[in-house]
């Protein structure tokens, strides 16, 4: 009988026995739902744009109906044209939102809350073209001579810098998954703790005390539920995966977009998870009942949540000096620095040295982690102090 | 103690010693025998060493402590406590609340490390690899509450190196034996305060351990299940294992067990063969009962004694025992006269001098 065999056994049983609760399937349940629901949400945001609705009382220049046609089409919309017969009228259909916008004697714009500039260029330029054709009637001009004066002036557009197309949905990606890495590294951190409390005050510790060493207890336990939380990545990677399938952006990857994202998570959650994990279980250790765990839980949160602000900065500006010296702290690192390779341009050696970093950390707080796990499991009733933890153990 | 008759489950339990001996979660072939028990037969026909005749077990196959000590900031717990136990044997391990057994029973386990002193099995010191045949009940009980309770019985055989195959043979052979079989796949949350008892045995007792530590097991326990439970450690104990377990309640465990440490104040006052322990004391019970109220003999070297509203004396060995019977009957109608050895609560209570 290997310690390494009942490591395992002891992980399996963690991860099977979390798997199975009916928190666990209901939250991992709910989020892969979420997941699958922001493809068609995300379709239909990106759907074809409404044509704009306009409404006309009163008089009207000449031909003012195919000069809206005209002018939408250079702002690449569409609009419905409506005669309404009195204000009163078009003011109710304002209301109802059944028009965007209504045109007075072909003077006055009324509007129900929100103006809108682009609509009222389309309609402004229509007027002007209308009434300009009167001019140009009057000064008895060709048709042909009409259409070249009258015809939406369009500019060609060209930008210094090449503009990114992934840039966007690059930042959301970013985004999303820095916020389901945060979570992750939090709530399968707190089922460490939750996990060693229980096995206290169920008081089953002492008996499988009896059979393995507390290092073992602990290095399985979070080898246990870290394997779950990396089975909900992976389960919530292969829904975004199918979700971004169906979704195309103009010149954008996805797919090579959703896997770069998906491996940082991966990547970062192992590291990051491993040692908030290692934190939890220390600290949950120290308590012997689940009413006393907040008071010590509360910690790894707090210390996670500056690096969590300075991540959401980080999405606009990854070359910032406060984000690129929080990417280096190791309790932030493993939210900060995936968001610097997402995107920004972390260099390789920048990354590198941050793993190693958070690395001997891990290694560190193991170190102590044990000690005081050792020193506080058989502990029942009431709270131990750290160091009253550390002391009981001799090394 | 629980009221008879809150567990659903005494309705199965199985009183008679017979019916408590398993096929064998690991092979061993059942040997069945009476369920009365004497007391005082010296080698309880086991071919083990342990009896009094083989001068204590050879040093081969004992488990003992030598010497232990440990300290909990300025609280002694234990000061040089020392006891052994060869297989086959069954010792109880007394003394009052605080005085050092659950730690003593603990440092046995490897749960705490002694400041001096060690634990020996076999000869030298015992290792990590060897505890994992030693089984364990802790004072505290404790399981997986929503964990099923084969499940958790594999799980426990497992993690002490049986094979998957061997821990669900095991598991399937201990509950049928605790009469569990039909709870096999419930959660240990929703049994019956008297089967989660019974699982917690089963846990100590599933991976068939040489050794088995067992921290107040008949405590909490109504009279039917400590009579349960006695049958299964005997069973146990004659298939070869060598069992300590911790009591308070003295008069309860005196026919269980064959040998006893009292320990008091981290020590070990008084160890050795009961019925030895008995026979060699310098006192004697004298319990007379004259016209129905106990009589004490009107002489200065009686000690009175108060057993919870029963009084009777203590006398030395060489009492003049006729001298004493002529004034009880001088003093009344005899309705009781009893001279005989000490009882484990008068040993306990002598040893530990309170």
């Amino acid at each position: 009988m290997s310690r390494y065999r009942q490591v395992i056994l002891l992980a399996r049983r963690e991860f099977v026995q979390r798997a199975k609760s009916r928190t666990f399937l209901v939250a991992m349940g709910t989020l892969v739902v979420v997941v699958a629901l922001a493809g068609p949400i995300i379709l239909l945001l990106q759907g074809e744009e409404e044509p704009i609705d306009i409404g006309l009382v009163g008089s009207e220049p000449a031909a003012l109906e195919s000069g809206l046609h005209e002018q939408a089409a250079a702002f690449d919309v569409e609009v419905t044209v409506t005669r309404l017969k009195t204000v009163a009228e078009a003011e109710q259909a304002l209301n109802d939102e059944s028009i965007d916008v209504v045109l007075v004697d072909g003077s006055e714009l009324v509007w129900h809350e929100d103006e809108s500039l682009r609509t009222a260029t389309i309609v402004t330029g229509a007027v002007a073209a209308a009434e300009q054709r009167v001019v140009m009637e009057e000064l008895g001009l060709t048709d042909e001579e009409m259409i070249r004066l009258v015809a939406p002036t369009q500019l060609t557009q060209r930008t210094l810098v090449a503009p990114d197309p992934e840039e966007e949905p690059r930042q959301i990606a970013a985004f999303v998954g820095t916020f389901i890495l945060y979570m992750s590294i939090l709530v399968f951190g707190q089922f460490v703790a939750m996990g060693t409390v229980e096995e206290k005050q169920n008081r089953v510790v002492e008996v499988v005390l009896s059979r393995v060493k507390p290092a073992q207890v602990l290095v399985a336990k979070v080898l246990g539920i870290g394997a779950l939380g990396l089975a909900q990545l992976l389960v919530l990677a292969a829904t975004v995966t199918v979700v971004i399938s169906i979704i195309e952006i103009p010149n954008v990857s996805l797919p090579s977009l959703g896997a770069e994202i998906i491996g940082g998570v991966i990547f970062w959650f192992l590291l990051g998870y491993t040692l908030y994990a290692f934190m939890f279980a220390t600290l949950g250790a120290t308590v012997s009942r689940q009413e006393d765990l907040g008071s010590v839980a509360f910690l790894p949160s707090v210390l996670v949540l500056p690096g969590f602000f300075i991540t959401v900065r980080a999405i606009e500006n990854p070359d910032l000096l406060l984000v690129r010296l929080a990417s280096f702290f190791p309790p932030w690192t493993p939210i900060v620095m995936p968001v610097r390779s997402a995107v920004g341009n972390a260099p390789f050696w920048e990354v590198a040295l941050s793993v190693v970093l958070v690395l001997v950390s891990i290694y560190l707080l193991v170190r102590i982690g044990a000690r005081v796990y050792t020193g506080a499991l058989l502990r029942t009733g009431g709270k131990v102090k750290l160091r009253e933890a550390w002391k009981a153990t001799r090394t | 103690m629980r009221q008879i008759g809150t567990s659903s489950a005494l309705s199965t339990c199985h009183i008679h010693h017979s019916a408590w001996l398993p096929d064998g979660p690991a092979g061993y072939r059942a040997h069945f025998r009476g369920s009365k028990r004497v007391v005082g037969e010296r080698c309880y026909g086991v071919s083990v060493p342990g009896c009094k005749d083989d001068t204590r077990a050879s040093e081969a196959t004992i488990l003992s402590i030598d010497a232990l000590e440990k300290r909990y900031g300025d609280v002694v717990a234990l000061a040089g406590a020392s006891f052994a136990v060869a297989p086959g044997r069954i010792l109880g391990f007394l003394g009052p609340n605080g005085a050092g057994k659950t730690t003593a029973m603990r440092c046995i386990l490897g749960l705490v490390r002694p400041d001096a002193g060690e634990v020996r099995w076999q000869g030298r010191a015992v290792t990590d690899r060897d505890r994992l045949r030693f089984g364990y009940m802790p004072e505290e009980r404790g399981l997986y509450p929503k964990m099923r309770v084969r499940e958790q019985l594999v799980h426990f055989g497992r993690l002490s190196g049986l094979s998957s195959s061997a821990a669900g043979k095991a598991a399937d052979s201990w509950l049928g034996v605790l009469g569990l079989a039909e709870r096999a796949s419930d959660k240990v949350d929703d049994l019956s305060h008297g089967n989660q008892q019974r699982v917690q045995l089963a846990v100590a007792l599933v991976h068939d351990p040489v050794v088995l530590i067992l921290d107040e097991p008949f405590s909490g326990l109504d009279p039917l299940a400590v009579v349960e439970v006695a049958g299964t450690l005997r069973d146990l104990a004659d298939r070869g294992a060598a069992i300590v377990f911790s009591s308070h309640q003295l008069d309860l465990v005196e026919d269980i067990l064959q040998d006893v440490a009292i320990i008091d104040h981290g020590r070990v006052v008084l160890s050795g063969e009961l019925e030895e322990l008995k026979t060699r004391s310098s006192r004697r019970r004298l319990d007379v009962v004259v016209d129905g109220r106990p009589w004490v003999p009107n002489t200065h070297s009686v000690e009175i004694v108060d057993d919870q509203g029963r009084f009777h004396s203590v006398v030395g060995k060489d009492a003049p025992v006729a001298e004493i019977l002529a004034a009880a009957t001088a003093a009344g109608e005899v309705d009781r006269f009893a001279f005989e050895p000490p009882t484990l609560s008068d040993l306990f209570r002598e040893a530990v001098k309170r």
